[in-house]
């Protein structure tokens, strides 16, 4: 049972005294260090000697900005979702996993693509300018403490005001090295690279769609493709009507090679058709698997599905 | 593949509670009917042999279904912040906040604003100065930014939600397209209406010049027929003088005319005076007639010595019918009857 708060309710007294209770407190740090340490060294065994270095400092990092995120953003009824759990810190070093060796040739590159997994997975999801001024500041803080290094290396030279680091992005698409996830050093070539992947969509499907790819589009779809890239990578996208979700998320995926499906509404679309849809959902992806990802997708996924985290928090 | 589920198409709450369980467990509890699981099995069992995995019972096959869809399903749930739908999921269903990664739609920033109202403006055509368009866009964007700023400001003072969204943005946009379309059509038929009236008022004038020069070659013409009419005038004239000295004549002629027509009248009045002193006793006379009956002249046919009166009467009867009277005694006054002065006025006295 998970503690009382949230939604889970408090369990009485009269029902607990059946029991023999067993508490499990979080993992101690150390304890989180070592799981995660073992499993980021056994992933850089083709890295450099510098990279391999970095790794327990890495972890450290983590760890120490995920505490201090999770002591200082509290949930509030307006930001209910400012709720951080260990998946977040595994989410951070699952990113840092994908990068390959060619990608991170030295331990500044290293620092950066942490920095840049960090802010994906903490910042992407922060609603206002304080938020994000207050995250930046823990980033530094903990880059200086842990990693050893300054925003120089980081290359965070603004403040990352309203939703924009000026940091370089990390992507599979228009990277330095062809196809893998690596740092995107120049933002027009991925906006190009995007706009001719849109202009191929447009051509093959029913409902155009008349994006312009500007730097706020641009940074949105590389985020829903990190998400969907990565092996159980769910996507919560929040916003207001218009903000283009949809489509970005539609050309996210149009862009990593999956199949797209949602849900056609009609009149008397009920629970029926719901479960009628999702048991074709299920069939798609549990058993016709070949079938979900288009085969001439010029982006290579990851092989990350050998192993996941997630398993060691779901007994937990 | 990508599974997308946006808020607008939650319908029943209990979607969000399979998308939790979706999220979570890569499963969806009571889902599947048992024909359905056991084709799971099956497909499993055979997915296993190719790949020389080894399934011991059914629930490692299931397991193995699970384990496929959460590898294989990227779920992506579009939410929208306002309200307090977003606030209660997230409360009720933590899979949602816990098992995703969380993407914050902030408003658009300055540059995706100009980038927008730019592309939208590309195919418009405005004339003017090179930079009009860069203004255009400025405003647009100070616009919108300023409105979220007061719509904001809003809410702290009046405790009101405006919101400014993408939506209104992009509508902002659309109406300028729309005005600026309208208004241009409008100036174009203006220019049109402005051009023809030109082009009539240049047509007029030509034909106006050459009417004048038609004037211009028609006034000769003219003069000669002015000439022939005055000649004509004065001809009339003199036959004009011929014809009154005969009005002269006639008139006395006239004169005397009349003088013999009024002589005729006065005769004419006379005979009519007299006639009419004439009709009345005649018209008598007729109905005195008219009161004569058969038994009257038997009457007097039957008189033996007939009064002085019918004697006098029947003398001037003879008279007018110019028989010479015959004296007759009384014995033989009976056959008065059959003379023929009896004869004569017999059809004239029958009814």
């Amino acid at each position: 049972m998970g503690p009382p708060g949230g939604g889970r309710t408090r369990i009485s007294q009269r029902y607990v005294r059946h029991f023999n209770v067993l508490g499990f407190v979080p993992f101690s740090p150390s304890a989180l260090g070592t799981i995660f340490e073992t499993m980021l060294t056994w992933s850089t065994t083709k890295h450099s000697a510098a990279v391999k270095a970095m790794v327990p400092r890495i972890v450290a990092a983590t760890i120490q900005l995920y505490s201090r995120i999770a002591e200082s953003l509290l949930p509030t009824p307006i930001k209910t979702h400012y709720t951080f759990n260990l998946r977040d810190v595994s989410n951070v070093i699952v990113g840092i996993h994908g990068a390959a060796p060619s990608a991170v040739p030295d331990a500044g590159a290293y620092a950066r693509l942490w920095a840049h997994e960090a802010t994906r997975v903490f910042h992407d999801r922060l609603t206002d300018d304080a938020d994000r001024k207050a995250f930046h500041a823990q980033l530094l803080d903990t880059a200086r403490g842990s990693l050893g290094v300054d925003e120089k290396v980081l290359l965070l030279a603004g403040s990352g005001v309203a939703g924009s680091t000026s940091a370089p992005l990390w992507s599979s698409i228009g990277g330095a090295v062809n196809n893998a996830y690596s740092e995107a050093a120049d933002p027009a070539k991925i906006a190009n690279a995007l706009a001719l992947q849109l202009e191929d969509y447009n051509s093959m499907t029913t409902r155009p769609m008349k994006l312009v790819m500007c730097g706020y589009a641009v940074e949105h779809v590389l985020r829903i493709a990190r998400i969907l890239l990565q092996p159980q990578g769910n996507a919560l996208l929040v916003g207001v009507g218009g903000s283009g979700r949809r489509s970005l998320c539609t050309l996210a995926a149009y862009v990593v090679g999956y199949k797209l499906q949602s849900i056609e509404l009609t009149r008397s679309y009920g629970v029926t058709e719901w479960k009628d849809d999702l048991k074709k959902l299920l069939f798609t992806a549990g058993r016709d698997v070949s079938a979900t990802r288009r085969c001439c997708s010029s982006i290579r996924l990851r092989c990350v599905s050998s192993w996941s985290p997630h398993d060691l928090y779901d007994c937990a | 593949m990508v599974f997308m589920l946006s808020d607008t198409q939650i319908v029943k709450e209990s979607f969000v509670e399979d998308v939790n369980n979706l999220l979570n467990k890569g499963d969806v509890p009571n889902l599947f009917a048992p024909d359905e699981r056991n084709e799971i099995i099956t497909s499993m069992q055979s997915i296993a042999k190719k790949t020389g995995r080894e399934l011991r019972n059914n629930h490692e096959a299931t397991a193995m279904f699970t384990e496929r869809v959460r590898q294989n399903l990227h779920v992506v749930l579009c939410f929208s912040p306002i309200g307090d739908v977003f606030r209660t999921r997230l409360r009720m269903f933590p899979s949602l906040v816990n098992c995703t990664t969380i993407n914050w739609f902030t408003a658009w920033p300055d540059e995706a604003l100009r980038s927008v109202a730019s592309f939208v403006l590309s195919g418009a055509d405005i004339p003017g100065p090179a930079d009009i368009k860069e203004t255009i866009i400025d405003v647009f964007t100070d616009m919108q930014q300023r409105v979220t700023a007061l719509s904001q400001r809003l809410l702290t003072e009046m405790k009101r939600h405006y919101y400014v969204t993408p939506t209104s943005y992009l509508e902002l946009l659309n109406t300028f397209q729309a005005l600026l379309g309208a208004r241009r059509s409008q100036l174009d038929g203006a220019r049109v209406r402005y051009e023809n009236g030109i082009s009539k008022l240049l047509s007029t004038e030509e034909q106006v010049a050459t009417m004048q020069a038609e004037l211009v070659a028609l006034q000769p013409k003219l003069a000669q027929a002015s000439a022939e009419t005055e000649a004509m005038i004065a001809n009339i004239q003199v036959v004009s003088a011929e014809v009154a000295q005969k009005a002269e004549v006639v008139a006395v002629e006239e004169g005397v005319c009349k003088e013999k027509a009024s002589a005729a009248k006065a005769i004419k009045d006379d005979c009519e005076a007299q006639l009419a002193e004439a009709i009345p006793i005649l018209e008598a006379a007729v109905a005195a007639l008219n009161n004569l009956k058969k038994s009257d002249i038997i009457e007097v046919k039957s008189m033996k010595a007939p009064p002085s009166g019918v004697k006098l009467t029947m003398e001037a009867v003879c008279i007018m019918f110019s028989l010479a009277p015959k004296k007759v005694r009384p014995s033989r006054a009976r056959t008065l009857a059959a003379s023929p002065v009896c004869k004569c006025v017999q059809p004239r006295l029958a009814p």
